[in-house]
């Protein structure tokens, strides 16, 4: 059997497995306190020694000739197939990686690249700072995983950084002997097949789960290893179908917001049955929804953004839903309602979703302000906005397989990852994946300033002093970044920015194909970028010449997040690599997460100091977040558990 | 959306394609509860029941294999609108029929989750055997065949004409009983007296498995008549007793909930129809006669045991089940648990529902059955508790931990879980928090800070301060009587002046034997040195001698020791005069009454608190001492001392036979004894002593004594009366 169809079959018994039931109790309390220690393990000084070993290594492989060097790589590679790469056989390996970054692409990694490297090596998740070349340091620990023959998954934000850093670093993988693929939404399955066969595959997570649900799919009831290994060797086609031979190693840039932030977004594959008969039903919810009273028919609960009727209401609802034949009962009725209601009061356009040229609702992500082209919401609220909307009402999808970012990271055996901002989330990323967190220096000390937080009460307020400190460093010629939390606002700083007749650019989840270029311009002379956060990201922001001297990049977020990491992110935009760059919070009493989760003391901003009522609300928010990340982890358990077949 | 019963769920995908069905082997039957169908499935292999609505089931009943889940979902959801089974709860339905190993389905479940499932069913049943290492069970026979085989004899007995002859018998026994009750009850304590009766425990014991093996039979019995199958008798012990038991839970699967009810009386019924019968035969026997007392151990058992244990309804034994039965609520002690602490949950913490409430009739039901039936639990499980404590301390100690475990430790850490991370209080959280530290605040502080007085109350007999009594020092005749009973006299002063003749001629004779030392001494000075030194020494002697007689003289003349008042009720009658007073017979009291002394009995258990306890401090009023003294004869006055003092030693002789019950107290004598001053029980002495200026109250009388000690609060109050309730049967030093 080829290299390949034995590891696909091992594979099976390796990463098609039972997930470990949830630790509870002792064992629990246990398992805390070994992340604890984990995390703050002395490995820094380790990684440094070894990087250092490293760096000694140069001057000895870098004056090896051509098929000297080949020799050399062939050599490792062997070593690593008889899993013996490790000690000062590791350091070798990476002094090769090393030069051959130097040789193909002129590259020459860092220490601290190296170190973070190294530390992916060891399954550790390491924060390295915005800006340290993330894209290299995980080439880097690919191309060691690589050559022990199993593939290597690395897993980035978008299908643009997918194409751009396989196409960048696919010179180093092919010196060293590998073969690099990438997979983005427009790849052909036939083309998934032979790259996912690759040593290193780019992709992004969106792809790369969808595929392993349709395998899931595929292989139907198969559900256990053995079940699955019997049925592959005896169906030689249904071998054939599956598209990812199996799940190794993987490497996750950004492993905070898609291990844990994003972890409980199920991705989920549907289809859409054929099936008119409800577009009415929804629009007589709607007609209902339209007559009840705010307060006394209903109450909103903003935190959750959620209706809740009232007895009142419940009545009302019987009372015009007489003679009404198409309702099948009191509580579906009720429920069609209040999905209507929802969607009429917590959902708005451009801020939750936005509406296609062709008349779909297309879903915002709240987290990184894209858009989800193929997500819908639940049942039946989508077919409510959509008729809100007025555009034509959907067909409710029917999900076939349905699965979380944290329950497929959590079937890799090796997995390493890259981020800004881990430490915080350090104790949930032990608690679900067992990773400790490493911190990496930077390879320069970082000199961003971070100006005081401005606050105010209403929305007006803060856009004047938005749109008047833009003006003022475009007066200067320094190029600004302005963050957005929504379309909706960053639609609102433009229309402002028109008025006060200052050029920019508006970087917003419709214009994706793009967004790229204009950010990295963004650190031009004179330039105003408007974007929702993390537009862009995975992209340097390079100063043009004599930015720097004026300050370097100024970044101004419109609005806090519900999560201070992100804030951060944004913030990391500015001053790179030890350019000099400030960070500045503008807030309002009336933004959304002061609504959300501290409704009662936000007008009180003054008494209580502005950067302590946004760290008050951010730590509710994401002790929600977290909350909400565990119940689902404990409902996907428990449906295991229970509906085992 | 928070629905309260949401349509769809998100994880339908997993289900919604698969064929499955009841397995060929499952029973189903149909209950109603309240009017609404209900039914009963039923795995005979594991014997375990699941319970499922009416709509649940017509579901059910649409999966033959053939249709998919998504099918007959659909076609339930037509039928039935808004009462069809909703996806989460189809998902939970068939989570809990396929647990319940009654469904079975074309995929087959993957085998790692299935094992996993394996190990922790063993997990639970291991941890559930370690917690009922208490009460264990033995199962010992399948008595299906000889139930099966003996029904036809015992089946006449099961029916109306069988009913009738029952109601004869126990109405004719208790018809004859009464008439007897006095004798009744003089066996009742005889019987239960297991010192004075030794032999009677054993009877006790082997009347009563008998009794209870017939109990278990009946449940058989009416099991089987209804058509149920009886597995498993055993043994299993109740504290420590073992005891017979059957297991007869098929009958949860009957349609009618009067034969399910039947079922659980059984037992009882067969009891009280053979206590019925040995109460006839114990009224003909001859009285005191092995078989006569055998049958009154029988009939105590059987009917008092049952009425206290078995039927009721607060324990879980029979009259629980036929209870739960009657009221058709089902797993009435876990519903009615739920309600109680829903009413918590939703009105004080303004938790929403998640599930439809209980109709009201039957929520006044659950709400008293959960208070009566907590309060009772903690009462019997402390009962328990003290009463194996009393015989085998260790395991009783043992058990008082467990105790503490389960009552304390597991809701404590439960109410705290609940608290921090339950997901039902998201947004509650501060509300539930602040309530119930307030709770917990208000009872830590009533319990445990506010301190509340504690008092000691008791009688006492009346004495005198400091009293003498003088005795005669030397024989002789009463010459003179000075002093009159009830004078008050000085030290020194005379009270009874008396002549002895015989005194006075020796001191005749010795003054002149000392006249005659004295001569020959002064004869010898001259003639004889060394002869004179042995003079010398015999006029010495002669001369201790003379005043060793002179000084009983002066002591023929009695004077008062102490300052006091007389006693001598002798000295008013007319034949003191010339009375011989032999050496050393008492003659009269002088008793001090500027001082009383109040000997009060304690009990042991207040007697331990009196002398554990730091006494009070007197502060500078007198009138506020916390010793509080009120004498019989003048109860409106009360009298205060600075302190008291405690005899620690147990004595069973009264300090004054006043306080016996012939004296007008309380404290029980033994009757055997001839002086009358034998306590039944062990008591402590108290000793208070009063200031009584210008004598103003006497001696010889009762006096009520209360002591108010130091504040203390209840919970110290409680815990030193419970160790002393311990202590006060057990004989072990360790407690």
């Amino acid at each position: 059997m080829s290299d390949l169809a034995t590891n696909e079959l091992w594979s099976i018994f390796d990463a098609r497995r039972v997930k470990a039931p949830e630790l509870r109790g002792l064992d629990l309390a246990m398992n805390g306190f070994v992340g604890f220690y984990k995390n703050r393990k002395p490995v820094l000084p380790r990684l440094k020694a070894a990087a250092e070993r490293i760096e000694k290594l140069e001057p000895e492989i870098h004056a090896l000739g051509s098929t000297r060097f080949q020799e050399e790589v062939a050599e490792v590679r062997n070593l690593a197939r008889l899993k013996k790469l490790e000690g000062p056989a590791l350091d070798r390996g990476m002094a090769i990686v090393r030069e051959a970054a130097w040789r193909a692409v002129g590259k020459r990694p860092f220490p601290v690249q190296l170190m973070g490297a190294l530390a992916m090596c060891e399954g550790l998740i390491a924060e390295m700072a915005t800006g340290e070349g993330k894209t290299l340091t995980a080439s880097l620990a690919a191309s060691i995983w690589a050559w022990s023959g199993k593939p290597v998954h690395i897993i980035t934000v978008n299908d643009y950084l997918v194409a751009r850093d396989a196409e960048l670093m696919g010179p180093v993988y092919r010196m060293l002997g590998l073969e690099v693929g990438h997979i983005v939404h427009e790849t052909t399955p036939n083309d998934r097949v032979g790259q996912y066969r690759r040593n290193v595959i780019y992709c992004t997570s969106k792809e790369l789960v969808a595929d392993f649900l349709r395998d899931q799919i595929q292989l139907g009831t198969l559900r256990t290893s053995v079940q699955t290994a019997v049925g592959m060797l005896s169906q030689s086609q249904a071998r054939n179908a599956l598209m990812i031979p199996g799940l190794f190693r993987v490497i996750v840039d950004e492993a905070d917001s898609l291990l844990i932030d994003e972890a409980v977004t199920p991705l989920i594959i549907s289809n859409s049955p054929d099936d008119e008969a409800n577009s009415s039903l929804y629009r007589a919810a709607y007609e209902l929804a339209k007559v009840m009273d705010k307060d006394r028919d209903f109450t909103i609960d903003w935190t959750i953004r959620n209706v809740d009727l009232t007895p009142r209401g419940q009545a009302r609802i019987d009372e015009l839903a007489e003679g009404n034949g198409f309702w099948k009962g009191k509580r579906r009725r009720e429920e069609l309602v209040t999905q209507a209601l929802v969607s009429l009061h917590c959902y708005i356009r451009d801020e939750q979703y936005l509406i296609t040229e062709d008349g779909k609702v297309q879903i915002i992500d709240e987290f990184t302000g894209r858009v989800m082209a193929d997500r819908s919401w639940r049942h039946g609220l989508h077919q409510a906005i959509e008729v809100k909307e007025g555009v034509p009402v959907t067909a409710d999808k029917e999900n076939l397989a349905r699965l979380s970012f944290q329950r497929f990271f959590r079937q890799y055996p090796i997995m390493g990852g890259m981020t800004g901002t881990a430490w915080e989330s350090a104790g949930e990323m032990w608690q679900i994946y067992q990773r400790p967190i490493v911190r990496i220096p930077t390879n320069k000390p970082c000199i961003r300033k971070h100006l005081p937080v401005r606050f105010f009460d209403t929305m007006d307020q803060k856009f004047e002093a938005v749109v008047q400190r833009v003006c003022e460093l475009n007066d200067q010629g320094a190029p600004v970044l302005i963050g957005t939390r929504s379309v909706l606002a960053s639609l609102e700083v433009s229309k402002r920015l028109d008025a006060a007749k200052r050029a920019h650019r508006v970087l917003n989840a419709t214009q994706t194909k793009v967004e790229a270029d204009i950010i990295a311009m963004a650190g031009h002379r004179g330039q105003i970028t408007v974007a929702t956060n993390m537009a862009g990201r995975g992209t340097d922001i390079i100063l043009s010449r004599g930015v720097a001297d004026i300050g370097g990049l100024n970044v101004i977020s419109t609005e806090p997040h519900g999560s201070g990491r992100v804030d951060r992110q944004l913030f990391g935009r500015a001053a790179r690599q030890g350019d000099p760059g400030s960070a500045q919070m503008f807030a309002c009493a009336e933004d959304d997460l002061f609504i959300r989760h501290t409704k009662n003391i936000r007008k009180a901003w003054r008494a209580i100091g502005a950067s302590n009522l946004i760290r008050i609300a951010q730590a509710r928010a994401e002790r929600l977040a977290r909350f909400n990340r565990k119940q689902v982890l404990k409902n996907d358990d428990w449906m295991d558990q229970a509906v085992p077949f | 959306m928070l629905q309260l019963r949401p349509t769809f769920s998100e994880s339908w995908y997993r289900v919604v394609n698969l064929r499955p069905k009841l397995r060929g082997t499952a029973q189903i039957s149909r209950q109603y509860y309240r009017g609404d169908r209900w039914y009963v499935v039923r795995d005979p292999a594991g014997n375990q029941f699941h319970r499922v609505s009416d709509a649940a089931y017509r579901f059910i009943g649409l999966l033959d294999g053939r249709r998919t889940v998504g099918e007959a979902w659909d076609l339930v959801g037509g039928q039935l609108a808004d009462d069809a089974p909703t996806q989460p709860e189809v998902i939970q339905l068939l989570s809990q029929l396929y647990a319940a190993n009654v469904i079975e389905t074309d995929v087959p479940p993957d085998a790692l989750v299935l094992l996993r499932r394996h190990k922790q069913l063993q997990k639970r049943q291991m941890q559930g055997r370690l917690m009922n290492v208490l009460f264990p069970r033995i199962p010992l026979w399948d008595c299906d065949n000889f139930v099966k085989r003996w029904l036809p004899l015992v089946r006449p007995f099961l029916s109306k004409v069988g009913a009738i002859a029952w109601l004869v018998v126990v109405v004719g026994a208790i018809a004859m009983l009464v008439p007897d009750w006095a004798r009744l009850k003089e066996a009742a304590a005889y019987t239960v007296n297991i010192k004075a009766n030794p032999i009677n425990a054993f009877y006790l014991y082997t009347v009563f498995v008998l009794i209870k093996f017939i109990h278990e039979l009946g449940h058989a019995f009416s099991c089987r008549r209804f058509g149920g199958e009886v597995h498993e008798m055993g043994i299993m012990f109740l504290v420590f007793i073992p005891t017979p038991y059957v297991d007869a839970s098929t009958a949860w699967a009957f349609p009618s909930r009067w034969a399910r009810m039947f079922v659980g009386a059984g037992g009882m019924i067969i009891e009280l129809f053979v206590a019925s019968l040995c109460a006839i035969f114990w009224h003909f026997a001859t009285p005191g006669s092995v078989p006569s007392m055998l049958a009154y151990n029988a009939m105590l058992i059987a009917s008092v045991s049952t009425i206290i244990f078995n039927a009721n309804p607060l324990l879980r034994y029979d009259g629980y089940y036929i209870l739960s039965d009657f009221l058709e609520i089902p797993n009435l002690q876990q519903k009615s648990k739920e309600y109680a602490l829903g009413l918590i949950t939703r009105h004080i913490f303004r938790v929403k529902a998640t599930q439809p409430l209980p109709p009201p009739l039957q929520r006044a039901w659950l709400l008293v059955y959960a208070i009566l039936s907590s309060i009772y639990r903690v009462f019997v499980g402390i009962a328990i508790v003290l009463m194996v404590t009393w015989t085998i301390p260790v395991i009783g100690i043992l058990m008082a931990i467990g105790g503490v475990v389960t009552w304390g430790i597991v809701p404590i850490v439960k109410v705290f879980k609940y608290l921090t991370i339950d997901p039902e209080l998201h947004r509650k959280r501060p509300r539930a928090i602040a309530f119930t530290l307030a709770v917990m605040a208000a009872i830590v502080l009533l319990v445990g800070v506010i301190k509340f007085p504690m008092r000691l109350d008791t009688e006492g007999a009346v004495e005198p301060g400091n009293r003498e009594i003088l005795h005669a020092e030397t024989s002789g005749f009463v010459k003179q009587v000075v002093a009159h009973s009830g004078d008050k006299l000085k030290k020194g002063d005379p009270i009874l002046v008396c002549e002895n003749v015989e005194l006075d001629s020796q001191i005749a004779q010795a003054q002149a034997k000392v006249q005659a030392a004295e001569i020959k001494v002064s004869q010898s000075r001259v003639t004889n040195q060394a002869l004179r030194q042995i003079d010398q020494e015999a006029l010495q002697n002669e001369r201790e001698h003379l005043q060793e007689l002179q000084r009983e003289k002066n002591a023929l003349t009695l004077r008062a020791p102490i300052d006091g008042e007389l006693i001598a009720p002798d000295f008013d009658k007319d034949q003191v005069l010339g009375r011989f007073y032999q050496k050393g017979e008492e003659i009269c009291r002088v008793a001090d009454l500027s001082q009383l002394l109040v000997r009060a009995v304690l009990e042991q258990r207040d007697a331990t608190l009196a002398v554990e306890h730091p006494q009070p401090k007197p502060g500078p009023d007198p009138e506020k001492w916390p010793t509080e003294v009120r004498l019989i004869g003048k109860l409106d006055h009360i009298m205060h001392a600075d302190h008291y003092e405690v005899i620690n030693a147990a004595q069973s002789e009264l300090p004054d036979p006043l306080l016996s019950t012939q004296g007008g107290g309380d404290q029980q004598i033994d009757p055997r004894d001839p002086k009358g001053k034998k306590a039944v029980e062990k008591e402590f002495e108290m000793r208070i002593l009063l200031d009584n200026p210008y004598s103003t109250y006497l001696p010889g009388q009762r006096a009520y004594v209360r002591v108010t000690l130091d504040k203390v609060p209840l919970g110290e109050q409680w815990l030193r009366r419970f160790r002393q309730l311990v202590r006060s049967r057990s004989n072990s030093k360790w407690l």
